[in-house]
């Protein structure tokens, strides 16, 4: 993965914000961003204090064919989604 | 103002119809919404996480059903790239079992013997012609160590022989007549180089064998044929001068009685010579044949000239002839070689006769072909020699007195003729030579 050359990356941060339905919002983003994500040339990141989101996202978005790390960084998680290989 | 009171009472009832509906509708969404997710396998909404109208302007139906045409998506390229991958595996096997085929096709079409060996000698796997040759099935080859087909090939088999070729082995059938087999040998190795059994490929070279030394022979024959035609030759003419001296002094008429006896013993032994260099001449002629005169002939007139030559030794020795002819169809033959034949034969037998005894001979038409008897109450021939008295030169009897070119000219004859010369004789009781010749209805067969 880290001899993957991604050239630019989608923050999503939903960081203290009252977000409900994380899920939703990610999912959304999902969507929006499917053809840049597909072509391997973008990733998604979100940020996210929601514990339970590092387990439904990551599960959805593999279900969706894209592959998912999660990361946790000092207080917060990461949620890199992008292009699966091979 | 009666009405707008009655308008304000019909707006609220309206309104709270109204949020009533709309609550419906967010229930009905947020059902929905847990729905999908329930089926996309992941966590419902919790009731507080978020309020009916954020619900709504969120879209959450609209975001998991486009996620779902993602999944839906995902799976569907999940589904080509797995069928791809079975076709390719597909392709695979059908490449490796065609090849396969083709190989087992092009091994079993062999005309050679193949044995595949463990590294233990054992039969592993054998081909069609391996059992026509070893007259094994098969199921009886597999499993079986080399040693019960072939003892003599496992013996030549050193532990780190590399790969041997044209090995001669002996080889018993089932109806147990020897065959001679020539055999190669070589390692079968796996892609490392690491020995993983044997492969041996052998034919029947027996016909072979045989063949190669019949034309030795023949070719030996006509090399003494030659020099034999080229000997003759040469000795016939100071032979002439001998018995033609020999009869100017037998006329001489002051010869005293011993002289004449003595010049008497030089004519007779030059005849006898000059019958010996005939018979080579003959056998010359055969070893390398000249062209011959076909034309049609009656066996039983040829038999009924050439026997009265016979007749004085036949009546001093007391043996009774006796003629047994049938009427027959002409046959296509050169007269000189069929009196040759006859006069052979007959002299034969009255050789092995010795004093007493009688010779039938008998004519008979079977089918297409034409059967000629020679038959004897002689010593007969022992089983152990009859194979080798049609070779030219082979003789039993003194020096001088055969030459042993007499059945080998018959048989070049007579197979010269498309017949065939046959001999039965038991032992102590006599012998019979069976010729049978093919009618002479072909006319292509004449001049030459
Ligand atoms: N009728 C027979 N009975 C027994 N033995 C025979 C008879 N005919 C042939 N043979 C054997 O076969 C041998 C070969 O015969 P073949 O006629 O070729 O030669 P040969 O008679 O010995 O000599 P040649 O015919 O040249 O004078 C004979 O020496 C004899 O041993
Ligand atoms: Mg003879």
């Amino acid at each position: 993965m880290e001899s993957r050359e991604i050239v630019e990356t989608i923050d999503l941060n939903i960081l203290g914000q009252v977000c409900p339905a994380c899920l939703l919002v990610v999912l959304k983003a999902l969507n929006d961003h499917e053809e840049r994500l597909r072509s391997g040339k973008t990733r998604l990141v979100v940020r996210t204090d929601h514990r339970d989101s590092t387990r439904t996202v990551p599960e959805s978005a593999r279900k969706m064919g894209y592959e998912a790390q999660v990361r946790k960084v000092d207080t917060y998680y990461e949620i890199s989604i992008g292009r699966k290989d091979g | 103002m009666d009405k707008p009171d009655g308008d304000l009472s019909a707006m609220a009832a309206r309104c709270s119809e109204l949020e009533a509906e709309n609550r419906a509708y967010a229930r009905y969404i947020r059902d929905k919404t847990n729905q999908l997710l329930e089926i996309m396998g992941t966590r419902t909404l919790e009731p507080d996480e978020l309020d009916d109208r954020a619900l709504i302007e969120l879209d959450p139906i609209g975001i998991v059903a486009q996620s779902f045409r993602q999944i839906i998506n995902h799976l569907n390229r999940t589904i080509d790239e797995l069928q791809q991958a079975r076709a390719g595996e597909r392709e695979l096997q059908e490449f490796y079992l065609t090849e396969k085929m083709k190989l087992a096709t092009v091994i079993e079409s062999l005309s050679e013997g193949l044995l595949v060996l463990d590294e233990h000698n054992r039969v592993l796997s054998c081909n069609r012609a391996a059992d026509e040759i070893t007259t094994w099935l098969a199921t009886e080859m597999l499993g079986q160590p080399l040693e019960a087909l072939f003892p003599e090939l496992q013996g030549k088999l050193s532990q780190d022989a590399e790969d041997m070729q044209n090995l001669e082995i002996l080889f018993r059938t089932r109806q147990g007549r020897d065959r001679l087999l020539s055999a190669n040998v070589g390692q079968l190795r796996d892609s490392e180089g690491r020995r993983l059994g044997r492969v041996v490929t052998f034919r029947d070279s027996t016909e072979e064998k045989r063949r190669a030394e019949l034309y030795h022979r023949t070719e030996k024959l006509a090399a003494i044929g030659q020099l034999s035609a080229g000997v003759a030759h040469e000795l016939n003419t100071p032979l002439g001068s001998v018995l033609g001296y020999a009869r100017l002094l037998l006329k001489d008429k002051t010869l005293n009685q011993t002289q004449r006896v003595w010049a008497e013993i030089i004519a007779e032994q030059v005849k006898k010579s000059s019958s010996i260099i005939q018979g080579l001449l003959r056998f010359a002629r055969q070893a390398n044949p000249v062209r011959r005169s076909l034309e049609p002939c009656s066996l039983n007139d040829i038999i009924r000239q050439t026997l009265p030559l016979l007749a004085t030794e036949m009546t001093k020795r007391k043996i009774a002839l006796v003629e047994d002819l049938h009427s027959l169809p002409t046959i296509l033959a050169d007269p000189r070689e069929l009196e040759q034949v006859v006069l052979n034969l007959a002299l034969n037998a009255l050789q092995a006769i010795g004093s007493k005894g009688r010779i039938r001979i008998l004519t008979r038409h079977a089918g297409s072909r034409v059967v000629l008897k020679v038959e004897d109450d002689g010593p007969g021939i022992p089983e152990s020699i009859r194979s080798r008295i049609f070779d030219p030169f082979y003789t039993t009897k003194p020096v001088g007195e055969g030459t042993g070119l007499g059945l080998s000219i018959c048989s070049g004859i007579v197979s010269d003729l498309g017949g065939a010369i046959d001999v039965l004789s038991t032992e102590g009781e006599g012998t019979t030579f069976v010729v049978s010749l093919p009618m002479g209805e072909n006319p292509s067969r004449n001049g030459h």
